[in-house]
């Protein structure tokens, strides 16, 4: 994972869709907080994710990630996950 | 709090309240409450409602997302509506049929991995689901294209909670904000079980008075 640029991935019927940033670039963080304000205005939800890294884990694994629920966006969040709200079935 | 703005109607002549949680245009939750009085009202519906609520004891009824009771009813739930079993059919179909859909499951499992880590989603490969600890304490089990089921101490399906993204995105996804909703605070893990229909382990039937020998 490029450590200097953030994600914003956005789940939908292609699977996901991922929008990047880099954080020190004023454009791109401007471009990605005018799609978070859009997502939001359609009743997304976002959650930032933050790697831990547990004991046991090899460096070729995947670490576990951990999740709180953000309702603004933040420009040095490495990752953010929106959804549409879960409808009850 | 990030859910959306409230708001109440009400229906039936004033007998069903309707609280509605919206975000985006969208209604995100809404739990109705009903006067028991509609059940004695003299009506047609209140007729229909009150011989379903004296006759039946988990009464399954038609309403949007279940409703809790005014009066000394119990709260009801919802069961599968005929359009919906159709709208999952055909949403099976196309995982079996479509390679596009095909592919986006393949995409959304890969994120599934990423995001639980390499530990749980090996685990979840061997166990054929997904076991998690909500903020609560409760545990759960995730599956794709599955009732999430509510799990006892000693190991039993308590009862199955049903709650989806739209039909269309990938099953993976959906275990993706199950697993996020449950996992990440206590809020969002009640946010979760109330916008999720609750159903029985063996569905609505056998009621219990058939049950006894």
């Amino acid at each position: 994972m490029n450590q200097s640029t953030c994600d914003l991935i956005e789940l939908n019927h292609s699977g996901d869709v991922k929008l990047s940033w880099d954080p020190e670039n004023p454009e791109d963080v401007k471009n990605a907080k005018d799609h978070f304000d859009r997502l939001r205005g359609q009743g997304h939800i976002f959650y930032k994710l933050t790697a831990t890294k547990k004991k046991g884990e090899k460096t070729d694994e995947f670490p576990e990630k951990e999740s709180e629920v953000v309702c603004e966006f933040d420009p040095k969040a490495a990752e953010v996950l929106s959804h549409k709200a879960l409808s009850g079935g | 709090m990030p859910w959306g703005t409230s708001s109440t109607a009400t229906r039936y002549n004033g007998y069903i309240t309707s609280n509605y949680i919206t975000t985006g245009g969208s209604i995100y939750d809404s739990t109705d409450s009903f006067d028991s009085t509609y059940a004695t009202s003299g009506t047609a519906g209140g007729t229909v409602f009150y011989n379903v609520l004296t006759n039946v004891t988990n009464a399954t009824v038609g309403f949007a997302m279940g409703f809790t009771s005014v009066g000394s009813y119990t709260s009801a739930r919802r069961g599968f509506a005929p359009d919906q079993v159709s709208a999952i059919r055909t949403d099976f179909d196309q995982v079996k049929k479509d390679w596009k859909r095909k592919r986006a499951e393949v995409k959304a499992r890969r994120l599934f991995h990423k995001i639980v880590g390499t530990i749980r989603y090996k685990r979840f490969r061997e166990l054929g689901y997904h076991e998690i600890v909500g903020a609560t304490g409760r545990r759960y089990r995730l599956a794709p294209g599955q009732w999430v089921k509510v799990m006892t101490e000693d190991d039993k399906i308590e009862h199955l909670l049903c709650a989806h993204l739209e039909f269309g995105i990938p099953w993976f996804d959906t275990m993706i904000v199950q697993h996020l909703m449950i996992t990440s605070s206590k809020e969002t893990e009640k946010q979760f079980l109330k916008l999720a229909n609750v159903h029985d382990v063996a569905g609505p039937y056998p009621i219990p008075e058939l049950q006894v020998a």
